[in-house]
């Protein structure tokens, strides 16, 4: 962890876009930072799948995007 | 009855919110070691750097017991995050990924955890999860500031 990873900048600055972006492909459920190697990506997920022939982008700005479906997110507290 | 609520922090169906927590205080007699997390150790402190992608961390719920995580994203914004009052929004959540795939870092119950890093310092809280592949969880700074509360 005490490599210097690059662009955190770009892309905080990325990341409201990004939302707008794959918002047209589908329900977006989340738009974070993550890591690919030395770099910051900007993290996109789907509450659903978009579509098998969607032409998604793989970068924003320069700014490499990450994309999972990750359904329905929902509170996990529990009965006692 | 095994604890009184004592504070807490609302949610907003209408705008953003940050954590989801609440402290409470264990009645007498309810033996309880808040320091101890089983199967990793004492609790070392409140980390006071944020998580980073790719770090493991580790939590002790009611549900799954001990697991083991990895930090897949930070300042996760415009979260919805489905709850019997409705759909409620978070900004600045850590999302947590298994460390062992189909084996999920958490589940309903396990709410209310306490993340620790591999050095064991608390670093968040969770609070809710897709079941399968995505738990999220509050930064613990907002939370004790929220609560107005120490560790």
């Amino acid at each position: 962890m005490d490599d210097e990873v690059l662009g955190l900048d770009e892309a905080r600055a990325a990341k409201p876009y990004a939302k707008e972006l794959f918002g047209r492909f589908g329900v977006v459920n989340g738009v974070g930072l993550t890591r690919l190697g030395n770099r910051y990506a900007v993290k996109v997920n789907f509450e659903t799948a978009p579509r098998a022939d969607a032409d998604l982008p793989r970068e924003i700005s320069g700014v490499p995007v990450v994309v999972q479906v990750v359904g329905r997110v929902h509170k996990q507290a529990g009965s006692l | 009855m095994v604890a009184n609520l004592t504070r807490f922090v609302p949610l907003t169906l209408t705008g953003k919110n940050g954590i989801d927590a609440a402290a409470a205080m264990v009645a007498a007699g309810i033996g309880v070691d808040a320091q101890t997390l089983q199967g990793l150790g004492r609790l070392a402190g409140v980390r006071a750097t944020p998580l980073a992608s790719g770090e493991t961390v580790w939590k002790v719920g009611r549900t799954t017991g001990l697991t083991q995580g990895t930090v897949t994203a930070t300042e996760v914004d415009d979260l919805t995050v489905g709850y019997d009052i409705g759909n409620v929004v978070f900004d600045n959540q850590v999302e947590i990924g298994p460390a062992v795939a189909g084996q999920p870092f958490s589940l309903g119950g396990d709410s209310g955890s306490l993340i620790v890093d591999a050095e064991l310092f608390a670093v968040a809280l969770l609070f809710a999860g897709n079941d399968v592949d995505a738990t999220y969880a509050n930064p613990i700074a907002p939370v004790l500031a929220g609560l107005q509360v120490q560790i």
